[in-house]
């Protein structure tokens, strides 16, 4: 079932995202060469903490740390640990959930670490477009289909591919609510799009095949070639005006 | 098709056809209890065969935690949920 919210729900998620925007703000400051993705974390944890939030991802069916960072062929989930420093040249996804009062507010950020090769920015910088290009259809009436096709569509002609094993998802009082959003399929098809629903549009793009795979500590998951990729993701709630992003500062 | 108190659903049949409700009670298997806050107010709702309403799948996640809370429901609360819906539908 998917719940659509009402303007009092919307504005707490709207606190919420809020607190994960300005925790992006404050890490995009610290990403340098030599930081370990577990000091991302322990920053990351002590903002959202210190804004009267609570991590999302912290415990989520088991999940160890308060953030994911997921660097170079890392698609999604990477588990932030003390024995990896990041490297000049490096790309680092990184995925924050905060609960405020009751409600999530979800998103992903691809950064450059140190000076990257063109290639890998033109990865970073087709994803994000590729969130726009999604967004711009979250509008009452059309299809989820209508996002996952814009995405792709952009996606694709850029010469990179859209992750296909994972998708974004509805959010709001759960971290993943219905329905499924993915970032590949055909316009026109899928759940009918309504005033007050929330999702998250996430798309993963990797420089080469869409395949992952899932690492042996369960969680991070891979390319199948080991090339880069990316991932871009806000919460935005559906409205007749427009599609408004919610994980904003 | 069995309805649950909470669920947005959209009329088939009479002068509502069209409109979307949140279904408010059930009664038996055949009938259910909807209000917009608009056409069908909380102190009057609307006995509605479960025939002629459609599921559409979504559902006012604050009402149904309201409904089951006992705590009262507002004509406000409905229009604010569904006018958004309602005037999607219309425009």
């Amino acid at each position: 079932m998917i719940r659509v919210k009402s303007e009092h729900e919307i504005e707490k998620m709207r606190s919420a995202g809020r607190i994960v925007a300005e925790t992006f703000e404050m890490l995009s400051e610290t990403i340098k060469p030599g930081v370990t993705t577990k000091e991302l974390n322990a920053l990351a944890d002590e903002f959202i903490k210190k804004n009267k939030a609570t991590c999302s991802f912290y415990r989520y069916n088991g999940y160890p740390a308060s953030i994911c960072t997921s660097v170079n062929e890392q698609v999604v989930h990477g588990i932030p640990s003390g024995s990896v420093a990041l490297k000049a040249g490096d790309i680092v996804s990184i995925d924050i959930g905060a609960c405020y009062e009751g409600y999530h507010g979800d998103a992903a950020r691809t950064f450059a670490v140190g000076t990257i090769s063109s290639e890998a920015q033109k990865l970073i910088d087709v994803t994000k477009q590729s969130f726009f290009e999604g967004m711009s259809k979250a509008i009452p009436g059309n299809r989820i289909g209508d996002i996952a096709n814009a995405v792709q569509s952009y996606v694709e002609s850029n010469g990179f591919s859209v992750v296909r094993a994972l998708v974004g998802h509805g959010v709001g009082a759960e971290l993943h609510e219905a329905p499924e959003v993915p970032n590949f399929g055909t316009a026109g098809r899928g759940v009918r799009l309504v005033s007050g629903m929330t999702i998250a549009i996430e798309p993963m793009v990797n420089m080469g095949t869409y395949h992952v795979n899932t690492l042996s500590d369960g969680w991070t998951v891979v390319t199948a070639d080991k090339k880069l990729s990316a991932h871009y993701e806000n919460s935005v709630v559906v409205t007749a005006k427009g599609p408004e992003i919610l994980t904003k500062c | 098709m069995e309805l649950n108190a909470g669920e947005i659903v959209c009329s088939k049949a009479g002068r509502d056809k069209g409109r979307y409700f949140v279904v408010m009670e059930t009664e038996g298997s055949e009938f259910v209890f909807v209000c917009d806050g608009k056409l069908r107010k909380v102190d009057k709702p609307k006995k509605k065969k479960i025939k002629h309403l459609a599921r559409t799948g979504f559902l006012a996640e604050e009402i149904k935690e309201k409904l089951s809370l006992g705590e009262k429901v507002t004509n406000q609360d409905l229009r604010k949920m569904l006018g958004k819906m309602n005037s999607d539908a219309n425009a």
